[in-house]
């Protein structure tokens, strides 16, 4: 076991390490914040006096060294947008509203989806099934960011009953939790069911069955956590993509979280806040699937001998 | 068989939200959602042409003495590019948004009449094109910032120093390129073209001429607001922008970066005191959620592109527009330089009169102007030239329905005469610029209006950065057209960006001639404001005479406001931002 969780650590890195690379080209690849933020009378003196200032001038192998070498001690460097902070004060700042807004996301998730699924699985082929079903398909089916501004429209606007944006009391939570969460109600729900509606013709749920077992148990106890396994992958990938996704809902609702500050710095082309958000999103989602496989292996040891 | 009370559909909806609801009540922050008033009916000020006044001295404006019953105005706006609380830490966009709020130029535009009038300054005048003077007001004190309530003093000659040399020093401000060449580069520099004659007297002794210090001093479009430059000395940097010590209607107080910003009034302002206790502003750049804050009652007042304008208007919510126009619409031909330059192409089609004629005479404006703009701002004849700027020719506006009007079949004529029969190619370069939504909505209707006549288009997305990059670069901009925005500002400024080379213009060029480059040279160094004038009226003749732009229209900036908290919104328009003088919007109650 040891062993495995070394191997997938070792492969985790070299996987953030690439992501890095290819995220600092990327961003340079398109042009440089000079351009964006001299005013438009800067000559090429002035232009050249910012590249020095902000290190641009030195060939992209310096910058990416200097940028991973002063990573390693905890600096990613000023935001140019944000004159003043630096990009670990803003990433800092920024990071618990958008961690709380995707593990509300996920619970909401999971507590709609779970007894959805389950009800589905366990009604096969009624309308109740039916009609989770096609919850299912609108919820994978709408953009998140659609689904916010509907819901926006409805509750906020047109029924007041809701703030449109903003993070503050419980109220500013429910809309953009919902809008987030829809997407994996609908994923789970459909894991949820067709994983129960495996384990419900197994041998030992009908001998639990035979032998009396009140039907209660024999979902939640019997079924559920054989059925558990599956959906569990997918609830580690889920978390990642949460934070990492949620770009579009925070813009939408104004929630004050990394996903708006990647959003607000790159029409000024803030690389240094940038480029650490995204590899900081990639950084996130390479740990939940690792933490995901290694439970995985932890539950089931035919994994870790593979 | 299953228990029938698991099959209720009720306990699987409602007790999954319980459980949410008690977790979200669980959790929480501070809230900054303030919900406010609720509606009723305003008025738009018209617009009144301004005159310039060199010295004049007028009385303060009486402060108002009216207080709403509304404490908190909220404004929600797109974030500047650049967010600063100081003014020369950034652009003019952010300086005049947030940094004007809490601090003063020496000169302001008066927001109804756009006249230059005195404000920090009481008193100025050019002695020469080196020397200006500027007489300070006395006993304006700075706001007392701070957890101790730090007292900075009064503003001073001093200040206005300070805030010379920090822009000069500024890598991102917009005065900082003109304040390095006009006063140098180094505080000693910029010292040496100083002269404090006392604590309320200043001397501004330009190393290259400079007409209209009188206009960068209102900074409309720069960075020339003041600040103290005790709390500089005693705090530094970090101290200044935790707790910026201006001389403003308003004190900041507040602010979550990239969130929002939250001002105090000054009770008893020496100039204007606002009528709202508090001033938040929101920095929300999804439109959608703007609409739906000012329709849910969160905010009284935002931006929002013009064709949401009548749903606003249909729910109860006014326009207000400002009295000079924000914003120049217009095409620019990239790559069109004079012979005499390294950057000539011959074979460039942009570089025949005829071919800029036949670009103009395809257009229709009207149309543009009705289902575009909606029937908002008024004709540009001559790109960076207004009837109330500097430079202006009366005989443009007489002569543009004659030399530009909308004549499709004359463009074909012309397109032929020029010996491009089978027609042309040309590329549409689509970028965003704030406060010019209609970007997309013209590039559209041109590739239209284009092919009609025999210009075939084709329409790339691109990054004005990667414009501004590939400019410097000048062969890459041939055959390449774009509609872009920019601001109401002397034509000296826009001038300097589009068509004048350096030392005395900026990096980009388009349309020069050795005559026209010589009387930029001569208008960039012209011993007064009448020399200055004539010359901008020979550029603007050879620019209107020559087709060098395809001008389309000005346009004010507009504000949509909820009439039952805000019956006045009058402000003069600024470069970029378009939005100030928040001090002197008129509650409604």
């Amino acid at each position: 076991m040891q062993r495995y969780i070394v191997v997938r650590l070792l492969q985790s890195l070299v996987s953030l390490v690439a992501v890095s690379m290819i995220i600092f080209l990327l961003g340079r690849v398109v042009g440089n914040p000079a351009d964006a933020l001299l005013p438009p009378a800067a000559t090429d003196e002035e232009k050249a006096r910012v590249y020095r200032a902000w290190g641009l001038d030195q060939p992209l192998y310096m910058q990416y060294a200097r940028y991973m070498g002063n990573a390693l001690r905890g600096d990613f460097g000023e935001s140019w947008k944000w004159q003043g902070y630096t990009t670990a004060d803003l990433i800092k700042d920024r990071l618990p509203a958008t961690i709380e807004l995707a593990v509300l996301a996920l619970f909401f998730g999971l507590v709609v989806a779970i007894p959805m699924g389950i009800l589905s699985a366990v009604s096969k082929d009624t309308p109740l099934d039916y009609g989770g079903k096609v919850i299912a398909l609108i919820g994978q089916s709408v953009p998140a960011f659609w689904m916010g501004l509907i819901l926006m429209w409805i509750f906020a606007v047109e029924l007041e009953w809701l703030p449109t944006s903003g993070r503050g009391g419980p109220e500013t939570y429910v809309l953009p939790v919902i809008a987030m969460g829809w997407f994996q109600v609908a994923a789970f729900m459909r894991l949820i069911r067709s994983a129960m509606l495996d384990v419900l013709d197994t041998e030992y749920v009908k001998l639990a069955r035979i032998k009396g077992v009140s039907e209660w148990k024999v979902i939640w106890k019997h079924c559920l956590r054989n059925a558990a396994i599956a959906p569990l992958t997918y609830f580690g990938i889920i978390l990642g993509t949460l934070i990492a996704g949620s770009v579009a809902i925070e813009t939408v609702f104004t929630w004050p979280g990394v996903g708006k500050l990647a959003m607000d710095t790159v029409a000024a082309r803030d690389y240094q806040v940038l480029q650490t958000i995204v590899i900081m999103f990639s950084g996130i989602y390479i740990g939940c699937n690792l933490v995901v496989d290694v439970l995985y292996a932890y539950l089931d040891p035919r994994i870790r001998y593979a | 068989m299953v228990h029938t009370w698991l099959r209720r559909p009720t306990l699987w909806v409602f007790a999954p939200l319980l459980i949410i609801l008690l977790v979200a009540a669980a959790c929480g922050d501070d809230a900054t959602v303030a919900p406010t008033a609720v509606p009723a009916t305003a008025v738009p000020a018209a617009a009144v042409p301004a005159t310039a006044v060199p010295t004049a001295v007028p009385a303060p404006a009486e402060p108002a003495m009216k207080t709403s019953s509304t404490k908190r105005l909220r404004f929600a706006t797109q974030a500047p590019w650049i967010e600063v609380v100081l003014p020369w830490r950034g652009g003019s966009w952010g300086s005049n948004l947030v940094v004007r709020t809490h601090m003063e130029p020496l000169i302001d535009v008066h927001n109804e009449t756009t006249e230059l009038v005195p404000n920090l300054a009481t008193e100025w005048k050019m002695i020469s094109a080196q020397e200006w003077e500027f007489k300070l007001r006395e006993d304006v004190p700075y706001h007392k910032t701070g957890p101790d309530s730090s007292d900075w003093g009064t503003f001073k000659a001093a200040d206005v120093a300070h805030v010379i040399v920090r822009n000069a020093e500024g890598k991102l401000s917009t005065d900082g390129p003109a304040f390095r060449k006009k006063f140098g580069e180094t505080e000693a520099d910029v010292m040496a073209a100083l002269e404090i004659v006392d604590d309320h007297t200043i001397k501004l002794k330009p190393v290259l001429p400079d007409v209209d210090m009188d206009l960068t001093a209102s900074s409309q479009y720069g960075n020339f607001l003041m600040h103290a430059k005790a709390q500089w000395d005693a705090e530094g940097l970090e101290g200044s922008e935790a707790n910026p010590a201006g001389t403003g209607s308003y004190q900041l107080v507040d602010r979550d970066v990239g969130v929002w910003l939250l001002w105090e009034r000054v009770e008893d302002h020496w100039r204007q005191t606002p009528e709202f206790e508090e001033f938040e502003m929101i920095l929300v750049s999804e439109q959608a959620t703007r609409m739906a804050m000012l329709l849910g009652g969160e905010v009284a007042m935002t931006e929002l592109a013009r064709d949401l304008h009548p749903e606003a208007i249909s729910k109860g919510f006014k326009v207000h527009s400002t009295i000079n126009p924000m914003t120049q619409a217009f095409g620019i031909l990239g790559g069109t330089y004079p012979d005499d330059t390294e950057w000539y192409d011959a074979n460039d089609p942009f570089q025949n009169v005829k071919i800029r004629e036949a670009m103009n005479r395809a257009v229709d404006r009207d149309l543009i102007q009705r289902e575009i703009f909606k029937g908002v701002g008024e004709p540009l004849i001559t790109q960076a030239y207004h009837e109330r700027l500097p430079g202006w020719n009366p005989r443009w506006a007489d002569e543009f329905d004659e030399k530009y009007g909308y004549d499709p079949e004359r463009a074909k004529e012309l397109i032929k005469e020029a010996g491009y029969e089978g027609g042309i190619d040309a590329t549409f370069l689509l970028m965003q610029f704030p406060g010019f939504p209609e970007a997309t909505a013209i590039n559209e209707y041109m590739f239209t209006a284009f092919k009609e006549v025999g210009i075939n288009a084709k329409i790339e997305d691109w990054e004005y950065a990667r414009w501004r990059e590939q400019l410097r670069d000048t062969k890459k901009t041939h055959g390449t057209i774009h509609f872009r925005r920019t601001s109401f500002t002397t034509p000296m400024v826009v001038l300097r960006w589009y068509n004048a080379r350096p030392p005395t213009g900026g990096g980009s060029s388009f349309w020069l001639t050795t005559e026209h480059q010589t009387n930029w040279d001569d208008a960039f160094a012209a011993p007064t404001k009448e020399k200055q004038g004539d010359l901008l009226r020979a550029i603007g003749d050879f620019k209107f005479d020559n087709y060098t732009e395809i001008p389309l229209a000005w346009l004010p900036g507009q504000a949509v406001v909820d009439p039952a908290v805000i019956s006045d919104y009058t402000w003069p328009g600024n470069v970029d931002a378009g939005f100030d003088h928040f001090e002197y919007i008129k509650a409604a109650d």
